[in-house]
């Protein structure tokens, strides 16, 4: 019998979830003492040929921590994830001798995409259709138990390297996800270990955790094998429910007492059903990883909206209802999607998924991203300032979702498709590990803690955003002592540590009528960025602005507010709400419909641009000179009188100034990126003139012969595209007013 | 004209890769009929003119049928192997509503002719699908194998 989900059912299911909520995790700051700690640059979306990407494990670590002139992008850490389900290569053998290790070395005739039948044998491939005769494929949660954890342990220790692993989930109900539960993986002993001198290593940790949650939750896994040998009891023996959750066991949702899980929804409904068992799967994480697992929805506007019988995009309702499930777990979302250089940036578009029957074809969400991000991040109002305005722990991640070059090699520095983690867009989080190393516990409380940033282009490498009291009398404060706090904790890569301020993530109590002095450094490197382009960027070249695109500047900085108004409740009408679809958003002519046309529960209309600072205009910043390293920073601060009503305030910056054409509007909004999207060549704006001389390597010096053309003219696209317009968002600071709202998600 | 049987080997490394995953990327694209699933291919050696071009066609609400596509990397296009139409050139591959169709390696598959240049592992090109019915889809042609031995 089919069995349908109500509205109502939903948001009975996220009521129940919220009373049953996990306590949220302290993030005070106060002036006994943080523990030390600094901001680290690092990627957590990610894929080997294990998944559908194109490179071996060893190259693709290689590849994201070096800081060689081949790859300089290096990363201060590094989650390798790849998608649930199954696959058929060997992400473990190597490419060549080059990327040899003793444990792991290159064997001749084979490398990354030699099947796993021909490498280790069908005899070896476990779970459902495994074995002799089967169809070849390796579960997900075999290659990371087996076959992938041992080769990132060993890398991680072979290079002393913080690496752990991850997946890119396919979720059931929706798209994509990225989580992991580090429960388990680089244990201290790895520290200290005796590595082999000779083929084969013997993991030390595991990423059993990890793999049962894949077997019980991913959608991609259809195993019910509970994780053992094929056709036998031998093995993990996994059982997926959950004692805190009478659900977990649910016939309704589809429990199997053969595999011992929520077997896949289909049919009618599969949206609905298989959303309720995505919070099953964040409960488990809640239940017995409470602290040692994320949870962060990828490119989450890609698939659409969210569609009821089908699996697709998330509206705010299930980000909701996600942060209510588990809000030590998901935490956040990828709305800055990797992809970047791809014909579609994010491979956001127009028409991109068919939801069937009279919906036909739907746009992703917003239909393209702007200026590289997704509409729920980057539209002021919109879903991401819906969730800030409620007072969430809702923080924004950046990645790269590496899969490949494109029509180039994977040592090319240009790319029709996919930047490397960390060459493009870098996720910089604050964490606190003392005097340790660099490990994966403290990166997840570090994701945890929504200290963090993300900048593209490396338009900028540092930030202090900090926000403090000031009272009349004692307790008051100076802009300059405020922004002198800003500039020691920017000049040394820290935070601040202060009673009566508070940085990202975290949230300042403030009595009524207190100032709020905002203070913001940030540091555009000299020097130019990973970008192989040395020709002026083209977007700039519009408005007169000679900028080479491997040294952009940083234009401005937007200070934007929005008020903190609380929960919303779980079935009520301003809890859910799907953006516009199609042209009901993005208009044939690129164009944008307006918060105007966005439902209430899907927006925050107090958010604004509060202020903007820029190095000639009404309000500057200050230039100042690191005492660390001599290095030029950015200050800037200013006052918020007298407050009376709870808010929030984030920082987004930019290379563009406002009313560049086809780039950003007269406001200083990033526009659809739609007009450098080589998909719909019909649509494509903004030339590239120059016309080079080197167009190979990494100092490419005209536009390059990829860039979509037309009529014998070259248009800004692909790499170029993004090499052009870059942006960097930090996550909010909290203003908790006394009577006023309570900024319930961080304590 | 009798068809040329398939070596043994070359039949077991078909099948292993006949059965890829499912990615998670956008490896699928979607008309308003149907879901066009992984394209792939093998890579080539240098002076390769030809290349099988695999992908399935699923979540089929109408019928429609493949007439052609366009690529950078190759000059055109035939159906080839088992159930393919004898003498006939160019494409014209019926899907059925409500059925899957899976174009692999040791089956019905797409002929890639007149290659333009070698195609090289892990690298990914643009690939148009043109239907008798619904719009054209830009679609991602993906090398996803070493060639065969």
């Amino acid at each position: 019998m089919t069995h349908f989900f109500s509205k109502s059912q939903i948001a009975l299911a996220a009521l129940a979830a919220l009373g049953s909520a996990a306590v949220i995790a302290p993030n005070l700051a106060t002036a006994a003492g943080k523990t030390a700690g600094k901001y680290v640059s690092g990627d957590f979306h990610n894929h080997t040929t294990c998944s559908d990407g194109a490179i071996s494990m060893q190259k693709l670590v290689k590849k994201v921590t070096d800081k060689t002139a081949d790859s300089p992008w290096g990363l201060d850490w590094f989650v390798q994830a790849g998608h649930g389900g199954n696959g058929n290569r060997n992400c473990t053998l190597v490419e060549d001798a080059s990327l040899s290790t003793p444990a792991y070395p290159y064997v001749a005739g084979q490398g990354p995409t030699t099947t796993w039948a021909n490498s280790i044998g069908a005899a070896n491939l476990k779970g459902n259709g495994g074995g002799v005769g089967g169809n070849g494929n390796m579960w997900r949660w075999q290659s990371l138990q087996e076959y992938q954890y041992p080769v990132i342990e060993y890398l991680a220790a072979y290079k002393n390297l913080p690496l752990f692993l991850g997946l890119e989930s396919v979720v059931a109900g929706h798209e994509h996800s990225s989580m992991s539960v580090v429960t388990g993986q680089m244990p201290s002993a790895v520290d200290n270990a005796t590595l082999p001198t000779a083929p084969g290593y013997t993991a030390l940790g595991n990423a059993s955790a990890l793999a049962q949650w894949s077997y019980c939750f991913d959608r991609g896994d259809t195993d019910q094998s509970r994780g053992n040998v094929t056709g036998s009891t031998t093995g993990n023996n996994w059982d997926c429910s959950n004692p805190a959750s009478a659900d977990s066991t649910s016939s309704t949702l589809g429990w199997s007492g053969t595999g011992k899980k929520l077997v896949q929804p289909g049919g009618a409904g599969t949206g609905d059903k298989g959303h309720l068992k995505t919070l099953e799967a964040l409960k488990w994480m809640a239940n017995f990883h409470g602290q040692a697992s994320y949870y962060v929805p990828a490119h989450l506007e890609r698939a659409g909206p969210f569609n009821v019988d089908g699996n697709n995009g998330f509206n705010i309702e299930h980000l909701r209802n996600f942060n209510n499930t588990a809000p030590n777990v998901a935490f956040g979302f990828e709305s800055q999607p990797g992809h970047g250089a791809s014909s579609n940036r994010g491979e956001y578009q127009v028409k991109r998924n068919n939801f069937g029957g009279t919906a036909g074809l739907v746009d992703s969400v917003g239909g393209t991203t702007y200026g590289g991000t997704g509409v729920y991040a980057a539209q002021v109002g919109g879903v991401w300032d819906a969730l800030l305005g409620e007072g969430r722990n809702w923080w924004f991640f950046a990645s790269s979702d590496w899969h490949n070059r494109g029509s180039f090699g994977p040592d090319d520095r240009r790319s029709t498709q996919d930047f490397y983690p960390g060459e493009y867009q870098r996720t910089h989080v604050m964490v606190r590990n003392g005097s340790d190393k660099l490990r994966p516990q403290t990166i997840v409380d570090g994701l945890r803690s929504g200290n963090a940033w993300s900048a593209s282009g490396q338009l900028i490498d540092r930030l202090a955003f900090v926000a403090c009291t000031s009272y009349a009398g004692p307790g008051a404060r100076t802009n300059a002592a405020v922004e002198a706090l800003a500039v020691a904790a920017a000049t040394k890569g820290t935070d601040i540590d202060a009673v009566g301020c508070a940085t990202m993530g975290e949230k300042l109590a403030a009595r009524p009528g207190a100032e709020i002095v905002v203070a913001v450094v940030v540091r555009d490197p000299d020097g130019t960025n990973f970008s192989p382009y040395t020709f002026p960027n083209p977007s700039l070249a519009q408005v007169g602005i000679n900028q080479p695109l491997n040294k952009p500047v940083l234009d401005h900085v937007d200070v934007i507010r929005g008020m903190v108004t609380g929960y919303k409740t779980p079935g009520s009408a301003d809890y859910s709400g799907e953006w516009p679809r199609n042209t009901a958003w993005l208009k044939a002519d690129g164009t944008t419909a307006g918060l105007a046309a966005v439902p209430a529960g899907a927006k925050n209309t107090s958010a604004a641009v509060l202020k903007t600072f820029s190095g000639d205009g009404g309000t500057p910043w200050t230039a100042v000179q690191s005492g660390v390293d001599n290095t030029v920073f950015l200050k800037m601060s200013f006052r918020i009188p007298a407050v009376q009503a709870s808010q929030y305030l984030r920082l987004r910056g930019s290379n563009l100034p406002a009313a560049v054409p086809y780039e950003t509007d007269a406001s200083g909004n990033p526009l659809a990126d739609i007009y450098t999207n080589a998909n719909d060549t019909s649509m494509l704006r903004i030339p590239c003139r120059t016309v080079g001389t080197v167009l190979t390597g990494d100092a490419i010096n005209g536009c390059p012969a990829h860039l979509a053309t037309v009529a014998g003219q070259k248009y800004v696209s692909y790499d170029v595209a993004a090499w052009a317009d870059l942006w960097f968002y930090s996550n909010p600071i909290y203003v908790e007013v006394a009577n006023s709202y309570a900024v319930a998600g961080v304590r | 004209m009798t068809r040329p049987v398939l070596p043994r080997r070359y039949l077991l490394i078909a099948l292993g890769a006949a059965g890829l995953a499912r990615p998670a990327r956008a490896c699928e694209f979607f008309s308003s009929r149907m879901r066009i699933w992984h394209p792939w291919t093998r890579a080539t050696r240098v002076d390769a003119d030809t290349t099988r071009l695999c992908m399935r066609f699923d979540e089929v609400q109408a019928s429609d049928r493949l007439i052609g596509l366009q690529t950078p990397v190759a000059g055109g296009a035939r159906l080839a192997g088992p159930g393919a139409p004898e003498g006939v050139q160019g494409l014209s591959l019926p899907i059925h509503a409500g059925q899957e169709l899976t174009l692999t390696e040791d089956g019905l598959h797409i002929e890639l002719l007149d290659l333009q240049q070698p195609l090289q592992l892990g690298r990914s090109f643009p690939l148009r699908l043109i239907f008798e019915f619904a719009e054209p889809v830009n679609a991602t042609l993906n090398v996803d194998y070493a060639g065969l031995r």
